[in-house]
């Protein structure tokens, strides 16, 4: 009864929300990389960055594991208007990450995901070839 | 001027189960500000008549605050819409109208200066949001819960922070000005109902369902202490006392408790009861010494903090559920009851007359078993009997305070009821059902679908007068016989009025039109003229020399015709949002209405 049967009843560290923070405002922060803690109990930081490199930010994601991150997208304008960025949520849900795995990812991406105010894209990939600069772009443009 | 409204006797707060109840106060402990349906209350704790109901929301409001300088209140509703509007005048002239968020707003928050506002509930993409009180404007953010926020509270000194505590069990401790996150506290293991900041700003609390109240230092939101059981029963709401030495909080096992903040023991408790209905879901501190809260049942409880005995406490009453049907019943003008019947099946009174002086419109319960169905109808005697007719198919009757342990068991679903000192008549959906008085047999007077019945009293028969689709009938009981039938009206007939010599006869319909019938010539004299209202009229009253007719319904407006000069009426135009049903005349120039916002207005009409 505790909570609803979407959840799983996992829950993100106090430093998720902070490293969170200290991107969108901070500016120095490029990218952050969620997971599940080793006993599987709560949401943790596995890795921070500020390298502003897409390719360096998608060699973060295991190829047999899921993970959340959240990444600084910088892109141009079309007709050279200028740079803009976007914050964007990924869920990394690999096609070859065990079934289990994918469950508890599943079911915990809300209770990380909701405290996240300001994510302009959420993008959901399932194999490298859905996590590439243009998709990400195409969404960025979209609005 | 051609009326003025009177004193008010309001509605209590809305209540759910599992739910706070927000109660707030103005900054001179003299008024309690709450909401109910689309009304936001604001009920002088000492004299009923002071009562004000602000109506401008268009969907149910859910919180209002005063703002700590006492100039404006804030309310918000289940749409997300925020307004704020000015308490000091009688207008409540909007200062601004603002939607945050895109749903329900759990709970509201004025800070220090009543400059910035902060709002929580469930919107489709945040949980929170901080704007400016004059402009609207965002000044920062309320993030880092992942679902909805239940209750906000904002530190008035320096270094201001605020806190908000969510379903999610967790309270996130924000700084202010601009709101910002700051951190994340994970103390209770449960939904958190409440959180509040002392008056001095030096510690918060907050309040869960697993039965714990922690507090916190006001500055930097570490943990100070716990009191409570593990597994006790959930509490769901807490408020500070002014002098910020101790906590009160409402728990949902019924009790009110005081506990001392810095032993973090109970002082004191209340036991309200142990049943549902006195589950507490929500409190405030008035003063010093005076304590509120309310129970599911909707009575606010009223405390005196510096009483020992625990056992007995003043308490509030009024309608919690839209009013359904009335009556006026009383033979002086100075000393009469207005009862008033819900949805719900409950019924209250309210004591309205000079000779009660300062505690005109006091409401207090019916006593005894009433009913457990929508209450549609009542009717009384001029014995001082009033009777009800209610849809668990029985019609009860009220002596004076209580319930008579008898009640009539009905075949049908009633309509209507009319009492007359030989007879009790109940329209009901399966024909009229006559029950003669000292007999218990019953016979039917119509098989048809009897929408609405009046009856006049004689000393050996009764005139009789029921609504059969759009149908008038008037009959006489002994010898039974029809008299006559009037096809007048547009729409099905659904309420009836003699006069006192039971010469004319009113018939007011579904479709707004009001027909009047002399009862002696047995013909219909004004047809036409009475059709200014715009939907069904929902009850009739003639005024105590039978001279003028009030007529109230689905439309909200309140009509006066005048028997003597057809042509003209008196408009009380949006008495009552949502609808009025029931009117009443207290002798020839006030008139009493209760309607589906649960409030009981009066209104004084010169002749």
């Amino acid at each position: 009864m505790v909570s609803s049967s979407l959840s799983s009843g996992v829950q993100p560290t106090q430093e998720c929300l902070e490293k969170f923070q200290e991107l969108k405002t901070g500016k120095k922060l490029s990218y952050v990389v969620y997971g599940l803690s080793e006993d599987k109990k709560s949401i943790v930081v596995l890795k921070t960055s500020e390298d502003k490199d897409f390719d360096t930010f998608v060699g973060e994601l295991p190829e047999k594991e899921c993970r959340w991150a959240v990444y600084d997208f910088e892109f141009t304008l079309p007709g050279g208007e200028g740079v803009r960025n976007k914050l964007v949520f990924v869920v990394w849900s690999p096609d070859d990450a065990n079934v289990k795995n994918k469950m508890m990812f599943a079911s915990s991406k809300d209770a990380l995901r909701r405290r996240l105010e300001g994510i302009h894209i959420e993008i959901q990939a399932t194999d490298f070839s859905e996590i590439t600069k243009d998709a990400i772009l195409e969404k960025a443009l979209r609005r | 001027m051609a009326y003025k409204a009177g004193p008010i006797y309001p509605c209590n707060p809305a209540t759910a189960r599992s739910e706070s109840t927000k109660l707030g106060v103005d900054p001179k402990g003299e008024k309690l500000i709450y909401t109910n349906g689309r009304a936001v209350i604001i009920r002088d704790l000492n004299h009923t008549g002071l009562s004000h109901a602000y109506t401008q929301h268009t969907r149910s409001a859910t919180v209002a605050r005063f703002s700590p300088s006492g100039y404006y209140a804030a309310s918000a509703d289940v749409s997300g819409e925020v307004r704020i509007w000015d308490v000091t005048n009688p207008e409540n002239n909007l200062k601004l109208a603002i939607r945050p968020l895109s749903g329900k707003i759990n709970d509201l928050a004025w800070d220090g200066e009543s400059k910035r506002i902060i709002v929580g509930g469930e919107g489709k993409d945040k949980f929170g949001a901080a704007f400016f009180m004059d402009s609207g404007s965002s000044c920062g953010e309320i993030t880092g819960h992942s679902k909805p926020i239940n209750a906000l509270s904002i530190r008035h000194q320096r270094p201001f922070k605020a806190i908000s505590g969510s379903d999610d069990n967790s309270i996130i401790f924000h700084s202010a000005v601009p709101f910002k996150y700051d951190k994340m506290i994970n103390t209770h293991s449960r939904f958190v109902r409440d959180v509040a900041f002392s008056p001095n700003g030096d510690l918060f609390a907050s309040v869960a369902s697993d039965g714990k109240l922690f507090l916190y230092d006001g500055k930097t939101g570490e943990t100070k202490g716990e009191a409570g059981r593990e597994g006790g029963s959930s509490l769901m709401a807490c408020s500070w006392n002014l002098d910020s030495q101790s906590i009160a909080t409402a728990g949902a096992d019924g009790i009110v408790s005081i506990w001392d903040a810095s032993s973090l023991k109970s002082t004191q408790s209340y036991t309200v009861g142990s049943d549902v209905q006195s589950q507490q879901n929500g409190i405030v501190y008035a003063g010093p010494n005076s304590l509120v809260s309310i129970s599911l049942s909707g009575v606010l409880n009223i405390f005196d903090t510096r009483e020992s005995t625990s056992t007995k406490w003043r308490t509030l009453h009024g309608a919690t559920k839209a009013i359904t049907a009335s009556t006026l019943s009383g033979d002086t003008e100075k000393e009469v009851t207005f009862y008033t019947g819900s949805f719900d099946g409950s019924i209250k009174r309210f004591d309205i007359g000079e000779s009660y002086g300062a505690d005109e419109g006091r409401c207090d319960e019916v006593q005894g078993t009433g009913h457990t169905a929508n209450v549609v109808a009542f009717s009384t005697d001029y014995k001082g009997k009033v009777y009800s007719a209610g849809w668990d198919d029985k019609v009860s009757s009220i002596d004076g305070q209580s319930f008579s342990s008898t009640s009539l068991p009905i075949k049908a679903q009633p309509s209507g009821v009319a009492a007359t000192s030989n007879a009790i008549y109940v329209a009901t959906s399966s024909g009229l059902e006559v029950h003669p008085a000292g007999s218990n047999s019953t016979f039917l007077l119509s098989k048809d679908a009897v929408t609405a019945v009046a009856a006049h009293g004689g000393p050996n028969s009764d005139s009789v007068a029921y609504g059969v689709g759009k149908k008038v009938i008037l009959s006489s009981t002994s010898p039974e016989k029809e008299l006559a039938t009037f096809e007048d009206s547009k729409g099905d007939v659904l309420s009836l009025r003699f006069t006192k010599d039971g010469k004319y006869l009113a018939a007011g319909d579904s479709a707004g039109r009001i027909i009047l019938v002399d009862v002696e010539e047995k013909e219909v004299t004004v047809s036409s003229r009475w059709t200014f209202h715009t939907g069904r009229i929902v009850d009739l009253a003639w005024s105590k020399s039978d001279k003028r007719l009030a007529s109230v319904g689905l439309d909200e407006n309140v009509y006066i015709w005048d028997r003597k000069k057809v042509a003209k009426n008196i408009a009380i135009k949006n008495a009552h949002p949502g609808g009025v049903t029931g009117v009443s005349w207290l002798g020839d120039e006030k008139l009493i209405t209760a309607g589906s916002d649960g409030i009981v207005r009066t209104w004084i009409v010169p002749a």
